[in-house]
């Protein structure tokens, strides 16, 4: 498992099938149950998905928005982006080309439409700014 | 008089490069072993092959390859093989004295006046004939038979052989991925070639075959075409150049976009299909270019062993060779 931050970013095996969903339940479970959770699910491996594992997704989201958190998938490979465009849920999902970009994509402002030569300062309003539109 | 020899070819890049064949036979492009034995709207490229060579008259057609059946019932793999009956059946009808056997290898959908490129290789005096279209040469030679004789290896002598050279003008399709064969089904729906859907067109570009039941509250919007014994469920959409072949169900509230569902195939509850071919448990999805095997039977299966499905083919070929043969 690797974190970034506060966000943390997690692999998804090549099969997505009853036995290996239990598997990584088992794994994302405490993950879930924590405050805020900030995940990134990496499907770059996947081969194969069954309905588990398109259900284990969906569980994980509803849980982790319970909970005032976000997930998000990055580098989907083509066969998970086939399933989930064929069982209706691609869209459900914010997702991103790499995991980088989506653990980025948590930070309310990116970091490049900060201007370089701007006041120390500026970083904090902007921050407010947005949480005050997030509001 | 004339006969002809039908190859299935199940790729046509297998014989030119042995080895590329190898390689690929586990590929995109050699699935469902030949697309050319794969149904479009009601009935497969090398069956509509075989029976406008049968309208135009000629007077045998031998369709050997993949769906050949062995003395044990099973089918024949090898295409090789198919060559080496391909030459046996040459000297067949050298022996019934015929003067041209067409021989072409349906790994590409080829329509053309046979009569009219039987005519020009007699015009052209040579023993062998090649056709060619605006895309280069194509697997498609008149031979005269008792002035051209290979031993074993008929693809490579015909292929070393100078020959004269026959233009097509008709439609040609190389059917060399399910790429070309979504081109060749919606090339059916535009009238772009003479093909015609095995059903019966109800509204503007709607084919629905017999034995087909829809449900009330599904909606198929033309252009499309339900094959034989279809079962489409409550709120299902069938649109955009979609094809349900043969015995295939549709579950409820499922969606099918420019796609193609072979026969007896399950397509599960409220699924969105798009862009692809499916083949019981088989999405070969063009958008993503990805094939993908679901193992899950509540998503798709296959509603009948496939090998009926071959079975089914090789009988109508059969009866299509028997008839042919019995106005020699």
């Amino acid at each position: 498992m690797l974190t970034s931050g506060p966000v943390v970013i997690m692999q998804l095996p090549e099969e997505l099938n009853v036995t290996e969903v239990h598997n990584f339940m088992q794994e994302i479970g405490p993950l879930l149950e924590s405050n805020r959770p900030r995940i990134v699910l990496e499907c770059s491996q996947i081969r194969s998905m069954e309905s588990a594992g398109v259900e284990m997704l969906l569980r994980c989201l509803e849980e982790v928005l319970k909970r005032d958190g976000d997930l998000k998938l990055a580098a989907l490979s083509p066969q998970a982006e086939v399933i989930l465009e064929l069982m209706r849920v691609a869209r459900v999902f914010e997702s991103f080309p790499t995991s980088d970009e989506a653990a980025r994509s948590f930070n309310a402002i990116p970091a490049d439409a900060i201007p370089q030569d701007a006041p120390w300062y500026s970083t904090i309003f902007g921050d407010l700014g947005a949480l005050k539109q997030a509001s | 008089m004339a006969g002809a020899i039908v190859i299935a070819g199940s790729d046509p890049q297998v014989s030119e490069h042995h080895i590329q064949a190898k390689t690929t036979s586990a590929g995109w492009d050699c699935w469902r072993s030949g697309i050319a034995s794969t149904p479009a709207l009601g009935c497969s490229p090398l069956v509509r092959t075989a029976e406008s060579m049968k309208r135009a008259g000629l007077t045998g057609i031998s369709i050997l390859g993949t769906t050949t059946v062995s003395e044990k019932g099973g089918l024949l793999p090898s295409e090789e093989t198919a060559w080496l009956l391909a030459a046996k059946e040459l000297k067949a009808f050298q022996e019934k004295n015929l003067d041209a056997v067409v021989i072409t290898r349906t790994g590409h959908y080829i329509e053309c006046e046979w009569q009219a490129l039987l005519e020009q290789h007699r015009n052209f005096g040579q023993a062998v004939s090649r056709a060619f279209d605006s895309q280069g040469l194509l697997d498609l030679w008149v031979v005269d038979p008792r002035r051209f004789y290979a031993e074993e290896d008929l693809l490579m002598t015909l292929r070393v052989t100078q020959a004269a050279e026959c233009a097509v003008k008709g439609y040609v399709n190389r059917l060399t991925g399910a790429r070309d064969f979504r081109r060749l089904v919606t090339d059916i729906f535009s009238f772009r070639c003479q093909v015609r859907p095995q059903a019966t067109e109800v509204r503007p570009g709607l084919w629905l075959a017999e034995g087909t039941q829809i449900a009330r509250s599904a909606r198929v919007v033309a252009p499309a075409y339900i094959g034989y014994g279809v079962k489409i469920a409550d709120d299902c959409l069938i649109t955009r150049c979609s094809t349900v072949e043969t015995n295939s169900y549709i579950d409820f509230g499922t969606a099918i976009e420019d796609s193609s569902v072979l026969p007896d195939t399950y397509v599960g509850i409220g699924l969105d299909l798009s862009h692809s071919v499916v083949d019981g448990g088989e999405i070969l999805n063009l958008h993503h270019e990805v094939r993908l095997r679901i193992s899950d039977p509540v998503v798709m299966r296959r509603l009948s062993p496939g090998a009926q499905q071959d079975r089914q083919m090789v009988a109508e070929m059969k009866e299509l060779a028997l008839s042919s043969t019995e106005k020699r």
